[in-house]
C-alpha cells in the first residue's frame, strides 16, 4: 500500500485554491474592483483537486528486491503454499467427484428398474424420468438459501428489550 | 558498492529470443509479481462448502454409461465444389448468430460445475469531454469500491448528437478477478442489493447468451457502498456515476450463470419494470 509521507503537498493545493490566500489588498492595487469582481467566484471544486492530487500522487512502490537468503525463504514459503492449495482443490474436487459417482450410479439403478423393484419390470425407469425432472430448479434458488457463512445474524434474533445498565454516580 | 552478486529482472520483455528472459509472474524477482493472496473471502468459502455441491446437484444430467453425448457433427460449413479455389479454404462458420460459433454446452458434472471468473465495473462519463473533475471523481469512485486503478476508454468516434469527440477520454473499466472480485461481489449482494429502494432485481432477460450476467446501478445505488458512504463527502453530489457491472461466469448458458448467481444471493425478477 502506498503512503503519503508529505503531508504538506496535500495541503498547498488547498491553500493556494482557497480564496484569501489570492484576495489581494485594495490599498496598493491599480485594478478597479468592478473588474475582479465580475468573474465571479472560482469554479473549482477543491474536492476535484484533492481527488487529482490522491490519483495522481507519485509515491508509489517500487518493485520488490530481496536479499538472496531473503527471496530463498520467500521461494519455499511460496512452494509450500502452492503445495497446499493444490492439495486443498484436489481435495475438494474428489468430494464432488465422489457426489457425481454417486448421484450417476443410483441414476443408473432407477432407470433399469420397474416400479415392482425387478430389472427390466412393469413401467421401467418411472423413478428415473422424475428424477431427471427439472421442473421449477431454473426459477433459482430461494433467498433464504443464498446467505454467505456467518457468524451473525444470531440465531436468537435482535434482543429489543436489552437497556444499557445504568450505572448510578457516586456521591 | 555492493560486491554480492544480486539478480536483476530484464526491465523489458524483448521476445521469445532474446537471451535476458524475465521470471515467471509468479517469482518474487518478477516484475509482474503480485502478492497475494492475503484473505480468504467468505463468499469463496460459501461456494467450495455449500454451493458447488448443490449446483451439482440441481444441474445434473444422465449421461448413459457407454453411449456417450450424441456426434453433433462439424459444425463449420465446408468449401464443396469443383473450384480450384476450394482446395484449403478455411470453413464457413455456423449459419445465423453472425457466423459466430457458440461454445459447446456440455452436460454438468464435477468437472465442469459454474462459478465465478470475473467482475467488470463499467462507467460511461459524458460529461467528461467538458470537465476533466467528472472522470477523476468517477475513477476515483471506482478504485474505492473496488481496490483497482480504473482503466481510462477513450471514443472511438465522434458523435454530433452525443457530444462525443473522437479521442476524449470518456468512459472507466475495472477488472476483477480472484479474491478482489469475491470480495467486491460480497459486498454487492449483501451490502448494497439489499440497501436499494423500489428495485425488483436483476432482469431476467439480462445476460449475453453464454453465462455472462449484466446489470446497472444508479448514482445513488452506488453511494451505498462503505467505502464510498464513510466518505461521501469526498466527491461533488453531481459528479457521482452510475455503472454497469458485467458478472462472468464460466457457466455456457444464461439460465446456468442465473442460477449460480441466485445461489449467491442475487435477485432477479421476471416482468421488465420500468424504474
Amino acid at each position: 500500500m502506498t503512503t503519503i509521507r508529505h503531508t504538506h503537498m496535500l495541503f498547498s493545493s488547498i491553500r493556494n485554491h482557497s480564496g484569501k490566500q489570492l484576495t489581494q489588498n485594495a490599498s496598493f492595487s491599480t485594478t478597479t474592483i468592478a473588474l475582479a469582481r465580475s468573474k465571479g467566484p472560482s469554479k473549482h471544486d477543491k474536492r476535484i483537486g484533492l481527488l487529482q492530487q490522491h490519483l495522481w500522487h507519485p509515491l508509489t512502490p517500487r518493485p520488490l528486491r530481496l536479499s538472496r537468503l531473503r527471496q530463498l525463504r520467500h521461494w519455499t514459503i511460496n512452494e509450500a503454499w502452492k503445495i497446499f492449495t493444490a492439495k486443498r482443490a484436489h481435495q475438494q474436487r474428489l468430494e464432488l467427484m465422489k457426489q457425481w459417482q454417486a448421484m450417476q450410479a443410483a441414476c443408473e439403478r432407477l432407470r433399469v428398474l420397474g416400479d415392482d423393484g425387478v430389472v427390466g419390470g412393469a413401467n421401467t425407469g418411472r423413478l428415473y424420468r422424475q428424477s431427471l425432472d427439472k421442473d421449477g430448479i431454473w426459477a433459482g434458488a430461494p433467498i433464504e438459501y443464498a446467505r454467505t457463512l456467518t457468524d451473525w445474524p444470531s440465531k436468537k434474533g435482535w434482543n429489543h428489550e436489552w437497556k444499557r445498565r445504568v450505572v448510578k454516580a457516586r456521591s | 558498492m555492493t560486491t554480492s552478486y544480486k539478480y536483476r529482472p530484464p526491465k523489458y520483455y524483448r521476445g521469445p529470443l532474446h537471451p535476458h528472459q524475465p521470471p515467471p509472474p509468479d517469482d518474487i524477482s518478477s516484475r509482474e509479481f503480485i502478492p497475494g493472496p492475503f484473505t480468504q473471502p467468505r463468499l469463496l468459502e460459501t461456494y467450495d462448502s455449500v454451493v458447488a455441491s448443490d449446483m451439482l446437484a440441481l444441474c445434473y444430467t444422465h449421461v448413459i454409461p457407454g453411449e456417450g453425448l450424441k456426434d453433433r457433427g462439424d459444425r463449420m460449413r465446408h468449401w464443396v465444389g469443383d473450384s480450384p479455389y476450394y482446395e484449403n479454404r478455411p470453413p464457413k462458420g455456423p449459419k445465423g448468430g453472425h457466423g459466430r460459433l457458440r461454445p459447446i454446452h456440455k452436460p454438468i458434472s464435477f468437472k465442469n460445475i459454474p462459478e465465478l471468473r470475473k467482475a467488470v465495473i463499467h462507467t460511461h462519463v459524458p460529461d467528461a469531454v467538458e470537465n476533466r473533475g467528472y472522470l477523476h471523481s468517477a475513477s476515483m469512485l471506482l478504485q474505492s469500491i473496488s481496490g483497482h486503478r480504473a482503466e481510462v476508454h477513450k471514443a472511438k468516434m465522434s458523435v454530433q448528437e452525443w457530444g462525443a469527440k473522437k479521442g476524449k477520454h470518456v468512459s472507466l473499466t475495472v477488472e476483477l478477478e480472484g479474491e478482489d472480485m469475491y470480495h467486491f461481489m460480497a459486498k454487492l449482494v449483501e451490502i448494497v442489493m439489499p440497501q436499494i429502494k423500489d428495485w425488483p432485481g436483476v432482469s431476467r432477460g439480462s445476460g449475453d447468451s453464454v453465462g455472462n450476467i449484466s446489470l446497472g446501478l444508479r448514482p445513488e445505488d452506488l453511494t451505498l457502498f462503505p467505502e464510498v458512504e464513510v466518505n461521501l463527502d469526498m466527491y461533488p453530489p453531481d459528479k457521482i456515476p452510475g455503472c454497469h457491472i458485467q458478472i462472468q461466469t464460466s457457466a455456457v448458458t444464461d439460465k446456468e450463470a442465473r442460477l449460480l448467481l441466485s445461489t449467491i444471493g442475487v435477485p432477479f425478477h421476471d416482468k421488465v419494470k420500468k424504474r
